[in-house]
């Protein structure tokens, strides 16, 4: 059931109904019911067992830890050690097994004559994004910045609250649980926010990232076509395309939640004005890399060996020496990113070691750049630069999202490669527009994705200046609001490429 | 009592937001349906044009042609609707689609398409066999250009019948399902779920656009219009075995058509001939021996129709370099009838068939009596 389809509307608008009509203190059985049902048509029952294994080991492991906050820490930390393990080993079992069969086959398996076949074992829905939150739940009640749920029907709601189950946000049980089992009235506002956000979610999905798509797919489809120039062109399109797929959904699932009462945090913060990789990926997928910062940067970089090795590094070489460690640290992090990425080594390379250099680099060369700055007399506060370091940081991080768009790393080099082969502008464009055009949609369609990307950068401006993006509609006249609602309605039945792809992170 | 109040004053608010979603909705779906089913571009509410033309030519009517339609698909109509296989089935261009062939043959099923290439030889076969029906005696008006594509380059809104047609001569197997259901969804639900769905929405609003809302309010039902009789008048005639009657608009004057040839020729492209042949088509005229053989293992009778060119044209054939192919071609033809014991009618010059210059409505019809005549000749052929 794809969060774009009318039955998902009709599921929600049912739910909503029955939701805002029961007694209060029933409302979090009626959104676990939801959420099973949920799980039911989106993948295959007996996964579920996965999930029941995750809740039962945190929820057992919690209360361990609460009924034994007085004792020896070493047991504890046993405790800790070995559900984090059981959890983390499901996740890489089910995600990863085959990523490192076909390396062993590789580099050894195959030279030996031992190769091994590929697992065809079926995830859970949401694996990923479940497996984070269970351990960042964990990790907060070892050290009692959470509070233990004694329930384990409300943990397994927590776990698969089903607009989570798409595409996250990533959420911390602290804030989370407090949305889910709070009483909630209901309040006109609040829903009709968050069904404008829901439209919105789906004309940024439907309309403008599955009609990119068809030039998107062309362009990587054709890459002997699209060279020079062009790779820069297709990756900053891919890039597009994944955030209007990407944050879309956030609008669609942040606006269901929103009508049950429930806020949840906001996984996107106009990542397109960014002045620097750094700023990006704060900006991009925000609950992912909060989860990586809180729980492997910190924790790995304060740990006891980091801080030692720190401590060598500095006797060595100084201040500087200092920093290989938080390098080496980031490295940790930003090879994870790759990982949960997807299980191939594109994405390793791609989403995580390819920002990891660019950061690392950045922050090295960082006195350098200060002092051509100050020869050539540019100022940080100037528009021009800024502008040029929004244009940079898109394009480099366009170039990162490579890998994560092309079929295998083999693609991704050739492209890249194939930057440095120039190429007109005429003759690619006229083979995009004389096989994609007539898939596109026509000029009213073309018309419609540009008004509507145009909409999202002024919802971007208004975002990033901390100004409610809803607010230019909400205070409108009620005609001329009912008529935009009316004309944004019928943009996505117009405009919508229905029964193409389903979300590009949808249940990793 | 607080709490009470809270909650009728939530369920009245709620109630008002119900109210709007309700009306948004409703707005948008009666929209969206009332397109769909004035526009219907997959015909799933309104009988499509074809449909209309097989129910009264099926019913014995004649009727007067209107606009454009898929010659292709009436055919496909007919053959559907009919309770037995044609007698005779005449394949071919608009060589054989004027000629009055009942004249000569009982129960016959005029196949030809306009500008007919061997594809649509096939393609028409292919109908006929798919219906599970293989008529007695197939006639096969071939014109020059016949095969400058293959078995499976015909007219594309039936070239998948093209395609079955060639497995089944092939010996290969072939299923009906592969046909598929091309011309409407069936059952009710899907209907239903048509009627209310945003791509077919988008399909009748793209239709809207290319054929303007006046269309589409004056499309009500009845859309043929019925000819007393089988006799040239203003307007083109369909007879109910599919012949064409020719309206007064195609009996161009002589002079008038003569220009038009001259004209042609200072060009060096005639028409669907374009830029003629030298050399003949070996693999494409393997495909028809394939298909002709086919048939007469079949037990089915087959003849072959050389429609008459203009004697302008056929000078001009005759003694240009670049259109050889067209004398290669006949004499081939007939080589091959000699082989497998098959009529050949009529021939590419019009001296052996004795039409003249007067006996053309146009640069390449003869009038249709004359294309009996044609047909009827059997010539000595040296």
């Amino acid at each position: 059931m794809s969060i774009t389809s009318v039955s998902y509307i009709m599921f929600v608008a049912a739910s909503l109904m029955i939701y805002w009509k029961l007694p209060v203190r029933f409302q979090w059985i009626l959104l676990l019911a939801d959420s099973l049902i949920f799980y039911f048509l989106n993948a295959k029952a007996y996964t579920l067992i996965y999930i029941v294994i995750s809740v039962m080991s945190v929820y057992a492991a919690a209360i361990y830890f609460d009924n034994n906050r007085q004792k020896d820490g070493a047991g504890r930390k046993k405790v800790l050690t070995g559900t984090i393990v059981l959890n983390i080993g499901i996740l890489v079992a089910l995600k990863y097994t085959n990523l490192f069969i076909s390396t062993y086959n590789r580099c050894l398996g195959n030279r030996l004559g031992l190769s091994l076949e590929n697992v065809s074992w079926i995830a859970s829905l949401a694996v990923s994004y479940y497996t984070l939150q269970l351990v960042a739940y964990l990790i907060d009640c070892y050290l009692g910045m959470a509070a233990v749920e004694r329930n384990p029907l409300k943990l397994l709601l927590f776990t698969c609250y089903f607009p989570l189950m798409v595409s996250g946000p990533i959420s911390r049980h602290s804030q989370l649980s407090v949305q889910l089992f709070s009483e909630h009235r209901f309040d006109y506002d609040r829903v009709t926010r968050g069904l404008r956000r829901m439209a919105w979610g789906m004309a940024k999905k439907v309309v403008v990232a599955d009609r990119l798509a068809y030039v998107v797919n062309y362009m990587y489809n054709n890459t002997d076509i699209f060279s020079g120039i062009w790779v820069i062109i297709s990756a900053s399109a891919f890039m597009v395309e994944l955030y209007f797929d990407f944050s879309g959904c956030m609008d669609i699932i942040i606006g269901v939640s929103s009508c049950f009462g429930i806020t949840l945090q906001e996984n996107f913060n106009a990542p397109f004005l960014s002045r620097t990789v750094q700023e990006f990926w704060q900006r991009w997928h925000i609950t992912l890399g909060g989860w990586l910062r809180d729980y492997v940067m910190y924790p790995v970089s304060r740990s006891r060996l980091f801080r030692k090795w720190g401590k060598k590094c500095k006797e060595r070489w100084g201040k500087s020496g200092t920093k290989i460690p938080y390098y080496a640290a980031m490295f940790i992090v930003w090879s994870l990113m790759g990982l949960w990425h997807g299980s191939s080594w594109k994405y390793m390379v791609g989403e995580g070691w390819f920002f990891w250099s660019v950061i690392v680099l950045g922050q090295v060369f960082e006195p350098f750049f200060k002092k051509q700055k100050k020869v050539f007399g540019i100022m940080d506060d100037r528009a021009l630069w800024r502008t040029f370091q929004v244009c940079r940081t898109f394009v480099l991080a366009a170039i990162g999202m490579i890998p994560f768009r092309a079929a295998s790393m083999t693609q991704t080099l050739y492209m890249i490669q194939r930057l440095f082969v120039p190429t007109g502008i005429k003759g690619p464009l006229k083979s995009l527009y004389s096989s994609v055009w007539g898939q596109f949609g026509g000029k009213i369609v073309f018309v419609i994705v540009i008004v509507l990307g145009i909409l999202q950068i002024i919802c971007d401006f208004r975002q990033y200046a901390g100004k409610d993006v809803q607010g230019i509609v909400a205070g409108c006249p009620w005609l001329v609001r009912w008529s935009l609602y009316f004309i944004l309605v019928f943009s996505i039945i117009l405009a919508g490429a229905f029964g193409q792809s389903s979300f590009i992170y949808f249940g990793f | 009592m607080d709490n009470l109040r809270l909650f009728i004053l939530g369920f009245k608010i709620m109630k008002k937001l119900m109210m709007k979603a309700i009306v948004l909705t409703v707005g948008v779906y009666i929209a969206v349906i009332g397109v769909n089913y004035v526009v219907d571009p997959a015909n799933l509410y309104h009988m499509s044009l074809i449909d209309e033309m097989v129910s009264a030519l099926s019913k014995g009517k004649i009727i007067e042609t209107q606009g454009d339609y898929s010659q292709g698909m009436l055919v496909k109509g007919i053959i559907d609707e009919s309770v037995e296989s044609p007698r005779t089935l005449i394949l071919g261009s608009s060589q054989t689609m004027y000629l009055p062939w009942e004249e000569i043959y009982d129960g016959v099923l005029v196949g030809g398409l306009s500008n007919a290439h061997m594809g649509d030889y096939y393609a028409v076969l292919g109908m006929v066999e798919s219906r599970g029906y293989m008529p007695e005696r197939v006639v096969i008006g071939v014109d020059p250009w016949a095969f400058y594509t293959d078995a499976l380059s015909g007219s594309s809104s039936v070239a998948k019948y093209a395609q079955y047609e060639k497995k089944k001569i092939e010996g290969k197997e072939v299923s009906l399902d592969q046909l598929g259901n091309e011309s409407k969804i069936k059952g009710n639900l899907d209907k239903i779920k048509e009627l209310v769905s945003f791509p077919y929405f988008q399909s009748s609003i793209t239709n809207l656009r290319m054929n303007g809302v006046g269309f589409y309010l004056h499309r009500k039902g009845q859309q043929v219009k019925f000819a007393e009789d089988g006799s040239v008048g203003d307007k083109m005639k369909l007879m109910p075995d599919c012949r064409l009657i020719m309206s007064f608009e195609h009996f161009r004057p002589i002079e008038e058509t003569e220009a038009g040839i001259q004209s042609m020729i200072d060009s060096g492209s005639l028409g669907t001939l374009k830029d003629g042949f030298v050399d003949l088509p070996i693999d494409n005229l393997r495909e028809f021996e394939d298909m002709v053989e086919y048939l007469q293992k079949k037990g089915v009778e087959v003849e072959i129709y050389l429609p008459a060119q203009h004697p302008l044209v056929y000078e001009f054939i005759k003694n240009d370099e670049g259109f050889q192919g067209v004398l290669k071609l006949e004499k081939y033809l007939r080589a091959f009838g000699e082989r497998h014991e098959i009529v050949v009618h009529g021939s590419y010059n019009p001296e052996l068939t004795e039409v003249a210059p007067e006996d053309f409505v146009d640069g390449s019809h003869l009038k249709p009596d004359r294309m009996l005549d044609s047909y009827n000749t059997i010539v000595d052929f040296e």
